[in-house]
């Protein structure tokens, strides 16, 4: 096993759990003493630093979520001193007022440290040449994935999002050996390669993908790595943790939390109590070693479960499953619960159609109506318009079996939805809230 | 006796989008001898008999464009009243069951393009009955 770090990352979890614990009490004082609302919220709930003995008193604290972040804009949850601050990032506030996020320059070395470790867990070392395809600039995608790259010791060709045929020829020309960006866009870098008759597997060195950013499923892993010829590694982050942090290893096996930086938490959505050992629920995040924006017990609003069983790669520190949903993402559907990332997987079990869909969803009188809009895989497509209502049938017919709603399947050209190069929106709710 | 091929295109529903496709066509040098649309709700299925298929099916799909061939009988009509009425009612009688359909003249007469339930058996009692049928080769 190549290790970045091999003395932290194979630690047992009583020793994991030991540091965990003594930076969250130096967290907690720290906060105390210097952020006005965390103060105000702690006095609230009744609970000192001095009562944080073991690390299940985590869960005495108040939680935060997304809203605090907006409220105190841009900065006034920051607890470093302004002249300690050295960047600064801001999510796109596409569902709400932005979220500014500071950083020290150890808060930066975290995140690099954290990426390099993640990034050797699956053999990217010095000799690879990695092209960052993720937005560079306000977003933390880009920027993320570059310190963490030249951290490692690779070359870094940061490319940042769009111009796809000239980042195929960089792609071949430098040698590249891994990209990081979104699932979608790399399935678009794929089928763009291919109309300049470019083939992955022999034109170019290309041996892995770094993906994150927005959902996507085992099938379209495999529908990547079949089509590629390389491994297409997960990768969990966000902005308000700092950016992208933790992949999986070789062993695609879940992705590694790095519990000395890190402390995880899952818990109900509804009751904010914790579940069960390897149940799912909501995720909720604590850097511990945060020194500009203090995250302490975030709800994320990512939906998963997480193992401290040891990986088979020998690691040791908490593996987080694939997210399955997102808390908000959630669409309620004639009052049942309906996850795009079901319909996702839905897809990717049908031949004759592609994982590029929309959900649209619209008030018909009272009732609500689904409505999922699929390409038609090209080998599938046939003249005979029946064989084709056939196919929109057998789609539907699966899709409700999975999803107990009624859903209208509409058959597209391939090529003709949107493709998406930061965040995927495929959901489009036109109901009319009364 | 031979059947023929048409070049089966995929077009979403967008304004501009057949423009994109016979443009292509146009391109390639493929001369549209007849064509046909069917609707659906987000795509329409164009049908083309064209006089060069090979190169206008290859630059289309170079282009990105979902493209498929069929198999249909291409049968030369008189161009006169009654010239359909003749191979319909042939057929009607033959049992050819006509799944769709469209004509155009060429030269003189005219060509009914026809897609039907079961090529082969179609194809032997249209020519049991004194029909021809032409090719590609006969077209171009």
């Amino acid at each position: 096993m190549d290790c970045w770090n091999k003395k932290i990352e194979t630690l047992g979890r009583e020793d994991i759990e030991r540091m965990q614990l003594s930076s969250l009490k130096e967290l907690v004082a720290k906060l105390y003493e210097r952020s006005p609302c965390y103060h105000a919220r702690m006095r609230d709930s009744g609970i000192l630093p001095g009562d944080i003995r073991s690390l299940d008193d985590v869960r005495r604290l108040p939680t935060m979520t997304k809203t605090d972040l907006r409220d105190n804009y841009p900065d006034r949850l920051f607890i470093a001193e302004p002249e300690d601050i050295i960047r600064y990032h801001v999510s796109s506030g596409t569902t709400g007022k932005p979220t500014v996020v500071g950083y020290t320059r150890n808060d930066i070395e975290n995140w690099s440290e954290s990426l390099a470790r993640s990034f050797s867990s699956f053999g990217l070392g010095k000799r690879d040449v990695i092209q960052v395809s993720n937005g560079y600039g306000l977003f933390s995608g880009g920027l993320g994935m570059h310190y963490g790259a030249e951290k490692l010791g690779a070359a870094v060709v940061p490319a940042s999002t769009g111009g796809t045929k000239k980042q195929i020829d960089l792609i071949k020309d430098l040698s590249v050996t891994a990209i990081a960006c979104t699932p979608s866009y790399l399935v678009h870098m794929a089928e763009v390669a291919e109309g300049m008759g470019l083939d992955f597997r022999n034109d170019t060195r290309m041996r892995a993908a770094i993906l994150g950013a927005e959902p996507w499923s085992e099938n379209m892993r495999s529908h990547i790595e079949g089509k590629m010829g390389i491994k297409a590694q997960n990768c969990y982050g966000a902005s308000e943790l700092s950016g992208p942090l933790f992949t999986e290893c070789t062993e695609q096996d879940g992705i590694h939390i790095w519990g000395d930086l890190c402390l995880v938490e899952v818990v109900d959505p509804e009751t904010g109590e914790h579940v069960g050992d390897g149940e799912r629920g909501e995720l909720v995040f604590t850097m511990l070693r945060r020194e500009a924006l203090p995250i302490i017990r975030y709800r994320i609003g990512d939906l998963s479960e997480i193992t401290w069983e040891k990986c088979s790669c020998g690691r040791t520190h908490p593996r987080l499953q694939r997210v399955t949903g997102r808390v908000d993402d959630m669409i309620i559907i004639r009052g049942i619960n309906v996850f795009p990332s079901q319909v996702e997987h839905v897809l990717g079990e049908i031949d004759e159609v592609t994982q590029q869909y929309m959900i649209i969803v619209e008030s018909r009188g009272v009732m609500d109506n689904m409505a999922v809009q699929v390409e038609l895989d090209p080998k599938a497509f046939t003249d005979d318009i029946l064989a084709l209502r056939a196919i929109s049938s057998k789609v539907a017919k699966a899709l409700q079996e999975v999803l107990n709603v009624k859903v209208d399947v509409q058959l597209m050209e391939p090529g003709s939805l949107p493709r998406f190069e930061g965040k995927a929106k495929r959901v489009m709710d036109k109901r009319v809230m009364m | 006796m031979s059947t023929a091929k048409q070049l089966v295109v995929m077009v979403e529903n967008r304004v501009g989008r057949l423009a994109e496709v016979t443009g292509i066509i146009g391109e390639a040098g493929s001369n549209i001898l007849g064509f046909s649309i069917a609707e659906g709700e987000n795509f329409g299925i164009v049908r083309f008999m064209l006089d060069d298929l090979g190169s206008a099916y290859r630059l289309l799909k170079e282009r990105g464009h979902t493209v498929s061939c069929t198999d249909v009988l291409a049968i030369p009509m008189e161009d006169r009243p009654g010239g359909l009425h003749e191979v319909s009612s042939r057929c009607g009688e033959l049992g050819v069951n006509i799944v769709y359909a469209y004509a155009f003249r060429i030269g003189e007469g005219a060509v009914l393009v026809m897609k039907v339930d079961d090529l082969q058996k179609s194809l032997r009692a249209l020519k049991g009955a004194g029909f021809t049928t032409l090719s590609n080769d006969d077209l171009s």
